[in-house]
């Protein structure tokens, strides 16, 4: 929020309008005209959280109203990519339709990892809608300290 | 997460107290598509990261309320690089209808979707009237 000034003037911060920016794009891409904030501002299905370490990366996705089964990861060189389908289940005897706002039907997302992931280490936990997707670093490709020797 | 959260957890993180930075504490308004049926509304509000015995439905004075908090442990010795959604509170209310029983809401929990049915008062159901000649 801006504060009035002791002029007057609304004093300016390039913050604020960054968030005001942010907040307009949210309402426009995923909040649908909801009056506060959403937990996911982009526009991007399904949003994803990265983790990085020296031991691999870690993704998060959310993904409610998806089982484990109806979720494809794969993991190719240096890309994984995650697909599926949220199933759109339609009530049967749907009289009619107040709101749609939650995301329905097919999705795919691929990231290109920092190091060649090797499919095998690959683990995935869905747990509350929220699928953990972990991709160790091969031993190979794990960051070595280089002992510097006195001259 | 507003910039005095952020400056907030880096005071703590340098106070050296361990802080998950995709948590906050604000109230999340969480999408949810709402349709009529034959016998009432049926209410589906996406809570991920919601467990079962995070979540709760009120109804009160003609007012449904969905609380609920997400949890999402940060793995260890990771550092976030990049962010997409928050862990948080989800707070949403609905008015309801005179029509609607408020005695008889259910309401379900599965993979991180709310199912909520309001059953329509049996005065507010549609009824097939027989015509006759």
């Amino acid at each position: 929020m801006t504060e009035q000034g002791k002029w007057g003037r609304e004093t300016w911060s390039v913050f604020d309008e960054l968030d005001a920016l942010q907040k307009d794009f949210g309402r426009m891409l995923g909040a649908a005209g909801l009056a506060g904030r959403v937990s996911r501002p982009g526009g991007a299905f399904p949003p994803m959280n990265v983790w990085t370490s020296s031991d691999g990366i870690v993704l998060d996705v959310e993904l409610p109203g998806v089982e484990a089964k109806d979720v494809d990861i794969t993991v190719h060189g240096d890309e994984i990519a995650i697909s599926g389908r949220v199933p759109v289940d339609e009530a049967p005897e749907a009289v009619a339709v107040y709101r749609r706002e939650r995301w329905t039907g097919d999705f795919s997302r691929s990231l290109r990892l920092p190091f060649n992931a090797e499919a095998d280490g690959v683990k995935a936990t869905h747990r509350n809608g929220i699928l953990r997707v972990s991709v160790p670093r091969p031993e190979a490709q794990k960051p070595k300290r280089i002992a510097i020797e006195a001259a | 997460m507003n910039k005095i959260d952020k400056k907030e957890n880096q005071e703590v993180k340098k106070a050296g107290a361990e802080v998950s930075p995709v948590v906050t504490d604000a109230a999340f308004v969480p999408y949810a598509d709402v349709d009529e049926v034959a016998d009432g509304v049926r209410v589906r509000v996406d809570l991920p990261g919601v467990a079962d015995d995070a979540a709760e439905v009120v109804v009160e004075n003609g007012v449904l309320r969905i609380e609920a908090r997400a949890a999402c442990e940060a793995p260890a010795g990771h550092d976030l690089a990049g962010q997409e959604f928050w862990v948080g509170r989800y707070h949403r209310e609905f008015a309801l209808g005179e029509g609607i029983d408020t005695d008889g809401v259910k309401a379900k929990l599965k993979t991180g979707v709310l199912e909520i049915l309001l059953p329509k008062r049996t005065a507010a159901r549609a009824r097939k009237v027989a015509i006759t000649n």
